[in-house]
């Protein structure tokens, strides 16, 4: 039997998690056993829509068979598919890294459900074509967030309920944006709307809505003031997915919807805006994790700087679209990751993450401090990691279209980047006494911060397939 | 602090003016979609419009927003519910007399309204909310903190009405070919089974966020 | 003024309202509260959308259409041409 003519691979990459999660609620004991099964079942089930992908090209998949206008569908293209396997690739990882980090069995029973319905949350995101259905999953993946954010205890209650507000506030203006748009055109398709949309004010407006809703969710700044206490605060896996993955969805349908539905709309000043805020949430950001006063603070403003990237990489989506934006999304996931990871390890050792003390907990921990070095590499950008890959097709975008003020604050901003990775680095190889751990960091914790090192390396190697798959297979 | 209250009112008056204008614009004529929905009618299993959006047309939303709920009452407990309501021990002697007549009523409206979902405006949410209402009463007038049932008891129903939902829409694949497109003969029979599972397992989440059980979902 | 387009400004209000609320007060209950404005405001809005395009009504008041429609279905096969509800008997 040809597996890539199964048509329903797409459908199980929501489902498998789903079930999974479900499995979970019912049998908590059975937690750990369930989230790696189901983790890996999830990987296979990507691996089977890539053939399908590979064998059929893009596709609309129906769900209900109503057709269109009155039911829903799902749809599987190129940007999709990358997501998908960013979000397996990162999540694989952190699922070993969560058996062992979770200590008490209380945390691993609330963890685990939450944690599976958090990942096929993300997969409806990135497959539905529906902008109704796109709000319930919005809305479903704040507040699954906020509830792993809060399983950190009592301290971390307080950024859980800003986080909740603020993602609240993101999901109803992207609410009255559905609300406007189904006013206008009467369908909730994004395809059939991409088809009628016309550049009215009231288009413009719903644009307005949605693009502020989504970018409070993507925490571009200035509107990024909920990240750095929530991504801070929380367990180090959540972390660890909240900056590599959640906060990249939003991004992703952001573009999704101004290359598709509102491509009429979307003009140069408007890029060139969330352009300039990008490069005010580099400087902000950077400036704020150089001074840092914890480890993991450090890590989460670095993630406002790297948004940054992104908002600087939309402005180039009129001379390159998906490319770029979509190599520096899977080239931070990676890195991210791999450093809450590290962070993570590190808080554990030495029971605090306070960067005047974290010296001895670096030095107990060569693996993790390892995993961090190639994290960072990557975010700096130098070759030949996942990050040098994603600057230089933005550099390249940049300069080809001659914007140099672009060009300039990328290669200014690695440097900034450079400045507040080493200040962590540093540490390690300053002499002291040994480390009197608090707390045990297992090996499967380490090297799983290690692997997800190396892959935000060995992503500078698969720049091809990147450009191939979205070459061939665009939205 | 006076300033920010000021620029804030400021702006949210221009906001004013500009969704009043949105408002304006939205073009007051048929938008098709309710005709359409109508027209399929036939082919959805169910006489109620908006059942047959909720159940059928657009499923899978529904589907999702069983899960927020389900969400909600993991995140309950994670962020360190206060466990178990104060229970009094002094009930007074009217309160069994009239729990024991409100109970069967409310149980009886919540089948009512459930059966009506078919033809009109109710189905699993409404008798959900009637459900919980109706728990959350018993357990107040009962007395006990304790559950009559075993824990896993309780996990299963609060999963029971996604996981047949989604079940169903997976089962209906070999059949149809589509995930949650039910068969014709079948539709009737499926979307009123699913309604039963969901208006049972809404009932026990909402019970459950307001009892706060913590212990219940989340075993020592 | 139709009586839509008073539902669809006052939806609009809604959401200010709330809007305002959730930025300005400082207690989380009624930062709270003025989400649920904003919803409110928002499903009055989707609400009057639907209204608008209400299938002209037919048999006394509050007797919706979809159950003079699915009646029909049920009792016969003949009649269920879909779209195009007859006028109930009754």
């Amino acid at each position: 039997m040809d597996l890539s003519l199964h048509p329903h691979w797409t459908v199980w990459c929501i489902v498998v998690p789903l079930l999974a999660g479900g499995l979970a609620v019912l049998v908590p004991r059975w937690g750990k056993t369930i989230g790696l099964i189901g983790a890996v079942l999830t990987l296979i089930v990507v691996g089977g829509a890539t053939l399908q992908l590979l064998s059929h090209g893009p596709q609309r998949i129906e769900i209900g068979s109503w057709g269109a206008p009155l039911g829903i569908q799902l749809q599987l293209d190129g940007p999709a598919l990358m997501m998908l396997w960013t979000t397996a690739l990162v999540s694989l990882p952190i699922t070993v890294y969560a058996r062992d980090y979770f200590q008490t069995p209380q945390q691993q029973i609330r963890f685990w459900p939450l944690w599976l319905l958090l990942w096929s949350t993300m997969n409806m995101l990135y497959l539905s074509a529906d902008l109704f259905n796109l709000y319930i999953t919005l809305e479903l993946l704040s507040f699954v967030s906020v509830v792993l954010v809060a399983l950190a205890g009592p301290n971390a209650v307080r950024a859980a309920i800003r986080y909740l507000l603020m993602n609240l506030l993101g999901s109803l203006g992207f609410l009255l944006a559905v609300a406007l748009m189904y006013g206008a055109y009467g369908m909730l398709d994004i395809n059939m709307l991409a088809e009628q949309v016309e550049a009215t004010p009231l288009t413009g407006l719903a644009l307005a809505l949605m693009s502020i809703g989504l970018l409070v969710k993507s925490a571009l700044f200035p509107l990024h003031v909920w990240l750095p206490p929530a991504h801070a605060g929380a367990p180090a896996p959540v972390s660890a997915v909240l900056s590599a993955l959640v906060v990249k969805a939003s991004f992703y349908l952001l573009l999704l919807l101004w290359l598709t539905l509102y491509s009429p709309l979307v003009t140069r000043e408007l890029t060139t805006l969330v352009g300039l805020l990008g490069i005010g949430a580099i400087l902000w950001g950077s400036l704020q994790a150089l001074r840092a006063s914890r480890l993991k603070q450090l890590v989460a403003y670095s993630t406002v700087a790297q948004l940054g990237y992104i908002g600087l990489a939309i402005t180039l989506i009129d001379v390159a679209a998906w490319q770029p934006v979509l190599t520096f999304i899977i080239a931070h996931a990676c890195a991210k990751g791999a450093m809450f990871l590290a962070a993570g390890n590190f808080q554990r050792a030495a029971g605090h993450d306070r960067m005047a003390l974290i010296s001895a907990a670096l030095r107990a921990l060569p693996v993790s401090v390892f995993a961090f070095a190639l994290a960072g590499i990557s975010l700096i950008g130098l070759p030949p990691s996942g990050g040098f890959l994603a600057k230089w097709l933005l550099l390249s975008a940049a300069l080809d279209s001659g914007r140099w003020l672009i060009a300039l604050a990328l290669v200014g901003s690695g440097l900034l980047t450079a400045l507040y990775v080493f200040r962590v680095l540093e540490r390690a190889v300053r002499p002291g006494a040994a480390l009197k751990p608090v707390g045990r960091v297992s090996p499967l914790m380490e090297w799983s911060a290690l692997g997800l090192g190396l892959l935000a390396i060995l992503l500078g190697f698969a720049g091809m397939w990147i450009t191939q798959i979205l070459a061939e297979w665009p939205v | 602090m006076q300033q920010v209250v000021k620029l804030v009112s400021l702006l949210a008056l221009a906001w004013v003016g500009v969704l009043v204008w949105a408002m304006w614009q939205i073009p007051l004529t048929d938008s098709g979609l309710q005709i359409l929905a109508l027209e399929q009618l036939a082919n959805s299993g169910v006489d109620s419009g908006v059942t047959a959006v909720l159940l059928n047309y657009r499923a899978y939303d529904t589907l999702l927003e069983v899960i927020v709920l389900l969400a909600a009452v993991l995140g309950a407990r994670a962020a360190g519910w206060p466990v178990a309501l104060p229970l009094n021990a002094d009930r007074g002697p009217l309160l069994p007399g009239v729990v024991s007549l409100l109970l069967p009523l409310l149980l009886l409206s919540a089948v009512y309204l459930l059966w009506l979902g078919k033809y009109e405006a109710g189905g699993s949410f409404q008798a959900g909310a009637l459900l919980g209402a109706a728990g959350i009463l018993a357990l107040l007038s009962a007395g006990t903190g304790e559950w009559p049932v075993r824990t896993w008891v309780v996990r299963a129903g609060l999963i029971v009405g996604f996981s047949v939902f989604l079940l169903i829409g997976l089962l209906v694949i070999p059949i149809t070919g589509t995930f949650l497109t039910y068969p014709l003969h079948l539709a009737t029979t499926l979307i009123v089974l699913i309604e039963i599972v969901l208006a049972f397992s809404i009932g026990l989440a909402l019970l459950l966020l307001f009892a706060g059980e913590g212990s219940v979902v989340d075993p020592p | 003024m139709s009586t839509v387009a008073a539902y669809l400004v006052t939806g609009g209000l809604l959401f200010i309202i709330g809007l305002h609320g959730l930025i300005l007060r400082r207690s989380l209950l009624r930062k709270i509260l003025a989400l649920n404005i904003m919803d409110s405001g928002v499903f009055m809005i989707l609400l009057s959308l639907a209204a608008r395009s209400a299938p002209p009504r037919s048999g006394t008041p509050g007797d919706g259409i979809n159950r003079h429609c699915g009646r029909r279905q049920r009792d016969g096969p003949g009649t269920g041409a879909p779209g195009a509800c007859p006028q109930p008997l009754y």
